[in-house]
């Protein structure tokens, strides 16, 4: 992939090693990769929580024919876009993603609970999260 | 009367000792262990219980091979009402005797299955070896063999009871406790 081609499109973007750190603009960048660089495999999307609360979000993409690994990286609050129409496979990763951080993915009409149990209060991965649900006191 | 009653239990517990069916209910890594045991090296079916079932209306054993939690638990539950009297269960691995490595600082895990459904044998280990698991049931069998017609009775009846109080604390508020089984 030809970086200093990518950065002239898309400005305020920085570089960490194998990893591109978004700001803005997920959906324009993830587009333009897959038309011009062939990214058309996202193979998962990770998350971890920062000190200031805010979640970190990695795609990971793949491109079939130039065998090529790229992860895009961006901070995240509290809600941000889905990638579920550009991507099939991103709608199990974002309700992964929902169910264990909270984070709202815009645009996933099939967001739900996929490992915890419905009607769970709470998101366990979260730091602030605290285990005190009265209906589960049984279980003590 | 006390003849007759001994003869009736003799019989009844030598048949049902040696014909415990399995129920097919792995839910982690000590279903591996469980399906060891049912392989020709160790050959449950020594003791008559090769034949694992996949409906639970025709099993008499609950071999809980694995964690539980608490998505899992009204299952568990539901699958245990679902299996017609006589019926025993057996605990296998530490986190159905009590919560394993789990016990502490867990979200999702429950604490040991005897929280929701009476336990027979426990069974610790991580994982227990396939020859724990046959000791198990052989332990099960010596216990099948000195119940009586009557003890059963009460023993049932005090499950019933107990479970009015299990069904509103379970996170599936909506769940219905079945009680087609255990009602003689």
């Amino acid at each position: 992939m030809n970086i200093t081609e990518f950065l002239k499109v898309f400005e305020d973007v920085a570089i960490f090693e194998d990893k591109i750190i978004l700001k803005r603009n997920l959906i324009e960048t993830v587009i333009y990769l897959r038309d011009n660089f062939g990214y058309n495999v996202l193979k998962e999307i990770t998350a971890v929580e920062n000190d200031d609360t805010s979640v970190e979000l990695n795609y990971h993409l793949y491109s079939s024919t130039d065998d090529e690994d790229l992860v895009l990286s961006i901070n995240v609050s509290n809600e941000t876009e889905s990638l579920s129409h550009i991507f099939d496979s991103a709608s199990a990763d974002e309700n992964e993603i929902y169910d264990m951080f909270g984070i709202h993915f815009i645009g996933n009409e099939d967001l739900k609970r996929l490992y915890m149990a419905e009607g769970w209060v709470g998101h366990p991965l979260r730091k602030e999260y605290q285990d005190d649900d009265e209906r589960l006191d049984w279980n003590d | 009367m006390n003849v007759i009653v001994t003869s009736i239990d003799y019989i009844l517990n030598w048949s049902r000792a040696n014909s415990l069916w399995p129920l097919t209910f792995a839910t982690s890594c000590c279903g591996i262990e469980m399906m060891q045991t049912v392989a020709s090296n160790n050959d449950i079916a020594r003791f008559g219980s090769e034949v694992f079932r996949g409906s639970p209306r025709q099993a008499d054993l609950l071999i809980c091979a694995g964690t539980i939690t608490h998505k899992m638990a009204p299952v568990l539950l539901r699958l245990y009402e679902q299996m017609p009297e006589p019926k025993y269960v057996i605990a296998m691995g530490a986190c159905t005797c009590g919560g394993g490595m789990f016990a502490e600082n867990s979200y999702s895990v429950v604490r040991g299955i005897d929280k929701i459904i009476p336990v027979d044998i426990y069974l610790p280990m991580c994982p227990p070896k396939p020859e724990a698991l046959l000791d198990a049931i052989r332990k099960l069998q010596k216990k099948i063999k000195k119940e009586s017609v009557l003890t059963r009775k009460d023993f049932v009846n005090k499950h019933t009871s107990n479970l009015k109080e299990y069904c509103g604390l379970l996170v599936d508020n909506d769940f219905n406790v079945t009680k087609i089984g255990v009602e003689l």
